[in-house]
């Protein structure tokens, strides 16, 4: 007779315990994940990622111009191309950063803008 | 004057050459050692304990495995679990290598681009590893942009594995230039300090005080945006797009 009534608050702490672990993996935003923010850091984003995507396209048109003996041409594609891929970098960072600040809004709207950047 | 640059000057402790090749155990070496054990350290003294009413260092312990719980969640999502190790190791090394080097005499190693190129390295060559492994050749179809026309291809194509190939650049030279900057511009205005002397060299003082503390604050946010790069980009390895 002592085991039902043994049972019951393990059932109970399992369904809790349940309850917690779908919560875990909702992908809710929850306070741990939101990110100090400052402006200076957007920016330096911003600027290695355009940096990085002309720096990438000019050594590759450096080398295989090196490789082909077609100086300067490749060179001025791939200056092109990765002046190109930078940019999308850039756009691709500025979305995200767009993104972050929307939902963190939208976030502090719904704590009554207890967390709000200062 | 003592050089604004000297800080990140390399000088070797224990000289070690093992056929040519310089392996010598240097002030950076020794600065990375550091923090591998005081990182390990405090995570693996937070713990060990496993208290139900959590003391300081648990409670710090327990931050930091949320902060980066929640990161990867938020990123990944469920999936991430994973990848947690990794994240979490990455994250810790930067943040206690920042943090060491914020202490006055030391070194900051992740002011050398060679540091902060290695660890993207590894993470970019880990994710191609990582997407070719869950997609197969499949993985390809990540270079060509959804929607484009057929005939923008041999355009768009490049342009996106140079974006892609540029990833380990823009997060290491990130890092590192962030570090680098800092710390010069510390070192500058406290040469201020003495040029002015005790008539105007309180104002540099003053100054230097506060950005102490920004550079606190981007010690943790560099390693904080080193974190959640990796897991976007493992994110992009299995999703593709």
């Amino acid at each position: 007779m002592s085991k039902p009534s043994g049972q019951e608050p393990l059932d109970d702490l399992n369904r809790r315990l349940k309850d917690a672990r779908n919560r875990k993996t909702a992908g809710t935003r929850g306070k741990n994940g939101g990110a100090p923010r400052s402006d200076y850091g957007p920016a330096i984003r911003v600027g290695t990622d355009l940096v990085a995507g002309i720096a990438v396209g000019v050594v590759i048109g450096w080398v295989l111009d090196r490789w082909l003996g077609t100086t300067p041409w490749l060179l001025l594609v791939f200056f092109v191309l990765g002046s190109a891929a930078g940019i999308k970098n850039v756009m691709r960072t500025a979305m995200r950063i767009e993104s972050d600040a929307k939902a963190a809004r939208e976030n502090s709207q719904d704590g009554d803008g207890k967390n709000e950047a200062p | 004057m003592a050089s604004p640059l000297e800080q990140f000057e390399i000088k070797t402790i224990v000289p070690i050459e093992i056929a040519g090749i310089d392996i010598s155990f240097t002030n950076s070496s020794l600065m990375m050692a550091l923090t591998v054990v005081i990182g390990g350290g405090v995570v693996a003294l937070a713990a060990s304990r496993g208290a139900m009413v959590p003391g300081r260092l648990q409670t710090i312990g327990e931050m930091l495995y949320e902060f980066i719980a929640g990161l990867i969640r938020e990123t990944i999502g469920p999936e991430g679990r994973k990848y947690f190790p990794i994240i979490f190791t990455l994250f810790m090394f930067i943040l206690v290598g920042n943090m060491l080097g914020m202490i006055p005499y030391s070194f900051t190693f992740t002011s050398h681009i060679i540091v902060t190129f290695v660890m993207a390295f590894v993470v970019f060559i880990g994710v191609t590893i990582l997407g070719f492994a869950r997609h197969g050749l499949h993985f390809f179809s990540f270079f060509i942009p959804p929607g484009a026309p057929v005939w923008m291809w041999p355009l768009l194509i490049p342009i996106e594995v140079i974006s892609y190939l540029s990833r380990p650049i823009s997060l290491s030279v990130r890092l590192f230039a962030n570090m680098l900057a800092g710390h010069t511009m510390l070192k500058v205005i406290a040469g201020f300090v003495f040029a002015l002397g005790l008539l105007a060299g309180w104002l540099p003082l003053l100054l230097i005080t506060a950005l102490t503390g920004l550079e606190i604050l981007i010690a943790f946010l560099q390693a904080y945006v080193f974190a959640i790069l990796t897991c976007l980009y493992i994110k992009d390895a299995l999703e593709l797009h």
